[in-house]
């Protein structure tokens, strides 16, 4: 373990943050976790608890919790290999140590190689604790379903692979503007297109069709809704807004009792059902993880190109 | 302006970035307060466009835009300050550029009183336009103020941001390194945020508010129940007086006259310039101290 003890040495306070914050995360997680399934225990028995019978099982005892430790997941996702990844170049550009580092390596790539994969390895194994331990958390909060794309990006192998990208995105960063503050203010905004990219990219990555059963439901973990519409009763289709002000004037036109449900549209939900959710994310990971390494290789010739000062 | 211009060279990406996030949210807030009035007055129509319907969701038609304003605001308070008053020592110490910048002044205090004073006066200017959007932009959305977004409007951001941006300063003067000052910077302004939640309303007496003061949007510090008579009670005894009257009164609801009501305790929104000017003494007095603190780091480190 000599190179991670040296890579410790050489980034003491990213690696110690990343340790840190990482484990705290995923210690929050597993608490909550466990503490939800615990609850469950007593089911089937009298004294059962009100969360044995619902979707939304612990949205009175833990929701304000597992929300906050999720959104810190979801900050930490992009705020670590940030932190990790940015200094790697830029501090050995600010403290000139590169202008005595390369020259002595053999290849700056091998010098590159062997500065980046030590932080890599530290960084998975610190993202993917927190990873699975988002995971859990995940499914604890509904435990009756299946989650489906509830939280992805947030839990399990996602958040590492978008991880990785925003590594290697950040290594390019400091490699190519050579300097801590900027690099990292600018990875910040970085970050904020990443997530954005990804979360906008997500319906694309398989073809959405009309959700149906429990999945039809306007809220709830389980598939990617991706739009609504209404049926009428000769089979035609209209916009959800042109539904809703039809329900409405039915309604009226009823004296504000319920309708004859007959005459009322039928809500139709258009997404990716949760079944077909492996198949979004084994796509959304080839993609990812071929950005990531594009991102790698484009630091290596930075690394290869640029002056080192 | 030489002053600015020095200061600007030495932190050129803080400022930089400072400039774009302050600007472009004040930006934002004066477009939102200057198209708010003419979108409330086309919602006040029999048959309103669709964004009406958010009104009542987040107090304006514009949605998204206005949430994302005053959650730009929320974060920049604290993330400006730390990226401006953070660097400010450790990239003199760390280019020891501070050991020659420190004997060649005549006394480390005016060098110091220099460096930070400039970016304080910068960063202050600054995150003063984003208060002053924010507060046009409060103003707009309803006349009667109150406690609503204390922190993220007027006066009480720009003590705030002052405030980190100082103890940033001092964060930085004491690590004596950029990335470890910016990460404890980030942990303390979050530590900052939740305490300045905790201090109000900063001893001024809580009162019985009354049904109008209620609606003024009020600094609320806690409820209570009265009985029918008006004699205070607790919670247990007013479920008990509640469940006796429904069961009285059965299968009708009972007149209000026999049911126990919940009263709140709080500062009235007309009394918002009492908190605010104990609040801005607590937080400019906390400035002082932190930059009195920054001032003895410094004049006992060494220059690397």
């Amino acid at each position: 373990m000599t190179w991670a003890r040296l890579a410790f040495r050489l980034q003491p306070s990213s690696i110690g943050f990343a340790a840190l914050v990482c484990l705290a995360l995923a210690g929050a997680a597993f608490w909550l976790t466990a503490d939800m399934r615990s609850v469950l225990e007593a089911c089937g028995t009298p004294d059962e608890a009100k969360a044995c019978q619902v979707i939304y099982a612990f949205q009175d005892t833990h929701m304000n919790a597992v929300y906050l430790t999720q959104t810190g997941i979801g900050l930490a996702a992009y705020g670590i290999p940030l932190v990790l990844g940015v200094p790697i170049l830029t501090r050995e550009i600010e403290h000139k140590t590169a202008m005595i580092a390369w020259p002595l390596a053999g290849s700056r790539l091998k010098w590159l190689a062997w500065r980046v994969l030590p932080v890599l390895v530290v960084a998975l194994v610190l993202i993917g604790v927190m990873a699975y331990a988002a995971d859990q958390l995940a499914q604890a909060y509904f435990p009756h379903n299946d989650i489906g794309f509830d939280r992805h990006g947030s839990r399990g192998f996602s958040l590492v692979t978008r991880s990785t990208l925003m590594l290697a995105a950040a290594v390019l960063l400091g490699a190519a503007i050579g300097r801590l503050l900027p690099a990292l203010l600018i990875g910040i905004a970085l970050a904020g297109g990443i997530s954005t990219a990804m979360d906008a990219a997500l319906p694309h990555w398989a073809s959405s069709a009309e959700l149906t059963g429990l999945e039809t439901e306007i809220y709830g973990p389980g598939p990617l809704r991706t739009g609504g519409q209404y049926r009428l009763a000769d089979g035609s289709l209209i916009s959800a807004q042109e539904g809703e002000i039809l329900v409405q004037e039915l309604y009226e036109q009823n004296g504000g009792e319920e309708p004859d449900p007959a005459l009322l549209p039928q809500q139709v939900m258009y997404g990716i059902a949760t079944e077909r959710y492996g198949e979004v994310l084994m796509r959304e990971s080839a993609v990812v993880l071929g950005a990531a390494l594009l991102a790698g290789g484009v630091a290596a010739v930075v690394v290869q190109r640029r002056r080192p000062e | 302006m030489t002053w600015a211009r020095l200061a600007f060279r030495l932190q050129r990406s803080s400022i930089g970035f400072a400039a774009l996030v302050c600007l472009g949210l004040a930006a934002l807030g004066a477009w939102l307060a200057l198209s708010l009035p003419s979108m409330l007055a086309r919602c006040d129509v029999p048959n309103p466009m669709d964004q009406c319907g958010t009104v009542y969701l987040f107090g304006s038609p514009m949605g998204d835009p206005a949430l994302l304003f005053y959650l730009g605001i929320g974060v920049a308070m604290y993330a400006v300050p730390v990226v401006l008053g953070a660097p400010v020592l450790p990239s003199e110490v760390e280019r020891r550029t501070a050991m020659i910048a420190w004997p060649l002044a005549r006394s480390r205090m005016k060098w110091l009183a220099w460096r930070a004073g400039s970016v304080l006066v910068i960063g202050v200017v600054l995150v003063a336009f984003m208060a002053l959007a924010a507060e046009a932009l409060a103003d707009a959305q309803d006349g009667e103020l109150g406690f609503a977004h204390h922190g993220a409007r007027g006066i009480s951001l720009v003590t705030r941001a002052a405030l980190m941006l100082v103890v940033a300063v001092v964060i930085g003067a004491v690590i004596g390194k950029l990335l470890p000052s910016l990460l404890v910077g980030g942990a303390l302004a979050l530590g900052l945020s939740v305490v300045l939640q905790v201090l109000p309303p900063y001893g001024v007496v809580s009162t019985e508010l009354t049904a109008a003061e209620m609606s003024g949007y009020p600094f609320t510090t806690g409820h209570a129940y009265r009985a029918p008579d008006g004699v205070p009670i607790g919670e247990d005894e007013a479920n008990e007086i509640s469940q006796a009257a429904y069961a009285e009164y059965s299968p009708d609801f009972p007149p209000d006259s026999v049911l126990p009501y919940s009263v709140s305790y709080g500062i009235a929104g007309s009394r918002y310039f009492e908190v605010l000017a104990r609040e801005s003494a607590v937080l400019v007095g906390a400035t002082i101290a932190a930059g009195a603190a920054a001032a003895f780091v410094v004049s006992r480190r060494r220059p690397e």
